[in-house]
């Protein structure tokens, strides 16, 4: 469902998408509100219930770089999306620790486009 | 007033809108393009070999000629000029055609493994008398470039699909040879680090089109890299314009650029900091996004680089470029003396003298005839001699970067920068008044006091040196038309949200509170881009 610069990456349990107009307003000598439109920009915010450790390990590599390139599904067209998107913090929860192996629950962090 | 579409006009002023910008930035060896001469294998009789390095970048249209399949009956084709015609941009065009298949002949090759029976169809179809199609640029001294930028023929979407391009060095060694196959673009740009080169060769071995001329539009030592949307972090335009002369200042560009990949890093080997040079050209835009959702852009000038740096912490570079008038304040002009010259001839001779051959002057120049003296200083204050003397402004134009002298008009535009697009209602200033002129001509101090100056009223006076002005008629012309100017007491300082159509010198109404709403000479612009447009205008107007 969602590639990281080419890679599948497992499929989230949650997957929220942000539309944000950046915009400068300001009210013009007439009191009248004027936009100066910047931008659309998509934020993605997605988390895991559970993830093995290996799946989680491909999850924050694919995110380890500063900008990485993410095709997701859009809401506006309902189409695949692809763009230049950067990571906030990235947080996971661990379930257990057996026989050397940690499990993972509540993974989440969020994609945000450059 | 730069010529924009009512959609532009619609947009720019409309509530909500979404401006752009972009820059040009053509990091080239600054002298290649005067040092360099070309030979080729063939060439038309329309051809023009020379014009491959003049830095036009387009043809002045498509040429009709008699190439298979190519000139079509839809009126946007023009004949070829005549060899003596000028004022046409054409390139080099070979005299040699391509085969059907875009090949220019080198078919030795496939001969190896044809059979006896093939190999005769073979020769009746092949153009063997025609080879590979070659240019080659000679320079009498090294040059080091960060590519080499080949610009085919974008106006018929024509380019040589496979080619090579051969650099060598003073002994003549190869330093770098590039074979491109299947390339698809009308402008192809090698991006190599190229140092110390003395001689290239580009050799067309197929076009992308059957029967076809190869033909060459320019040839870049370097490459024209374009900044825009993301990689563009801010981008500032500072233009002035002195009604009266009194100070000729050179416009100023900065921006700052995307630097993550650190190609502007002093010391990363494969960067383009080692290329960068002074007085590479770079050519800001500014435009907004029309109601079809296309972007229309206004050029705000031809610049050249100043200065430059990479900004560690933040992973950006910054560049400051100024335009052709800070150029013109580097040199001295020798000085002269003249007896009954016009000031067109004078200021032709100083922009000569320069070095400047884009250049318009008004023709009204050609009545003022003076007798006087110009002593050896910068070629831009002895220009400002010129202009006060002929009650002109000089200034380079937004289009092509040329020097401009002309005399202002001082007809207003139906433009009014009213309050629905100002931030805050326009600061309005007062400026000295002034009711006396002295003018010292070197030997002679010319007195003009204003007919209207109230008896008993204090002498508030404003003195200027010319050496051109030696005579009563034209120190009495020059003295009305500064007094004239000064007249215009209002000054005004406006915040607002910026037209980049908008030209310093321009005449338009500004609204303020009390419905006055004066006409205002634009004297001074700051546009602002920083993902949105915004910035200051300041104007002088108002009358007495």
């Amino acid at each position: 469902m969602i590639k990281i610069n080419g890679v599948t990456i497992p499929t989230p349990s949650t997957y929220q998408v942000g539309i944000q107009d950046l915009s400068k307003a300001e009210r013009n000598a007439n009191g009248t509100m004027i936009i100066e439109r910047i931008a659309t920009k998509r934020k993605l915010e997605m988390s895991w219930s559970y993830l093995s450790q290996s799946d989680l390990s491909v999850l924050l590599q694919a995110v380890s770089g500063v900008f990485f390139t993410v095709q997701y599904p859009d809401p506006q067209d309902g189409t695949l999306k692809t763009g230049e998107f950067y990571s906030g913090d990235r947080s996971a929860g661990a379930i257990d620790y057996k026989n050397g192996v940690m499990r993972w629950k509540d993974i989440k962090f969020n994609l945000i486009e450059q | 007033m730069i010529p924009v579409t009512q959609q532009f006009k619609d947009a720019i002023y409309s509530p909500s809108r979404k401006t752009a910008a972009k820059v040009i930035f053509d990091i080239l060896d600054v002298d290649s393009h005067t040092d360099a001469t070309a030979s080729v294998t063939s060439e038309s009789s329309f051809s023009k070999k020379s014009q491959i390095f003049n830095q036009v970048r387009e043809m002045s249209g498509k040429l009709a000629t008699l190439e298979h399949n190519y000139w079509k009956l839809d009126g946007s084709f023009s004949l070829p000029p005549k060899p003596e015609e000028t004022g046409f941009e054409v390139g080099w065009w070979s005299d040699a055609l391509c085969g059907p298949d875009g090949r220019f002949g080198n078919y030795v090759e496939p001969l190896s493994f044809l059979s006896f029976g093939s190999f005769v169809s073979f020769f009746d179809d092949l153009p063997m008398d025609e080879f590979p199609q070659s240019v080659t640029v000679n320079f009498t001294k090294d040059h080091s470039s960060i590519g080499i930028t080949i610009t085919f023929d974008p106006m018929t979407n024509e380019y040589a699909e496979e080619f090579t391009i051969d650099v060598y060095d003073s002994s003549n060694a190869l330093i770098h040879s590039e074979t491109v196959a299947g390339n698809t673009l009308t402008k192809y740009i090698l991006e190599q680090n190229l140092s110390n080169f003395r001689k290239v060769v580009i050799t067309i071995t197929k076009w992308g089109t059957g029967y076809r001329r190869a033909r060459i539009t320019e040839v870049d030592f370097g490459i024209i890299t374009e900044y825009t949307g993301n990689e563009l972090i801010n981008l500032n335009v500072l233009e002035e314009l002195d009604p009266i002369s009194n100070t000729v200042t050179s416009n100023e560009l900065k921006f700052t650029v995307d630097n993550q990949d650190k190609a502007f890093n002093i010391l990363n080997p494969n960067g383009i900091y080692p290329f960068l040079q002074r007085r590479q050209k770079v050519m800001p835009y500014m435009g907004v996004e029309k109601a079809n959702g296309l972007t229309e852009y206004v050029k705000m000038g031809v610049y050249y680089l100043n200065e430059w740096k990479s900004n560690e912490g933040t992973l950006t570079a910054s560049f400051t470029a100024r335009d052709i008038m800070d150029v013109l304040a580097q040199d001295d002009f020798a000085g002269n003396t003249y007896t009954s010259k016009t000031l067109y001839y004078i200021a032709e001779e100083i922009l000569t003298a320069a070095g400047i051959t884009d250049y318009s002057i008004d023709i009204a120049l050609q009545s003022i005839v003076v007798t006087g003296s110009i002593a050896k200083m910068k070629y831009r204050e002895s220009l400002q001699f010129v202009v006060i003397a002929g009650t002109a402004v000089i200034y380079s134009d937004r289009v092509n970067g040329k020097v401009i002298i002309e005399q202002l008009s001082s007809v207003a535009l139906e433009e009014t920068i009213d309050f629905d697009n100002v931030y805050n209602p326009p600061e309005i200033k007062l400026d000295t008044l002034v009711n006396t002129i002295y003018i010292d001509s070197g030997s002679t101090i010319y007195t003009y006091v204003d007919p209207q100056k109230p008896v008993g009223e204090q002498t508030l006076s404003v003195s200027i040196k010319n050496t051109l002005i030696t005579n009563s008629t034209l120190a009495n012309t020059v003295a009305t038309w500064i007094l004239t100017e000064y007249k215009k007491r209002f000054l005004y300082e406006i915040n607002w949200r910026m037209n980049p159509a908008l030209e310093v010198g321009n005449i338009v109404t500004v609204e303020d509170e009390f419905g006055e709403n004066k006409t205002v000479r634009i004297t001074k612009q700051e546009f602002e881009y920083a993902g949105y447009l915004s910035g200051k205008t300041n104007g002088k107007g108002g009358g007495a």
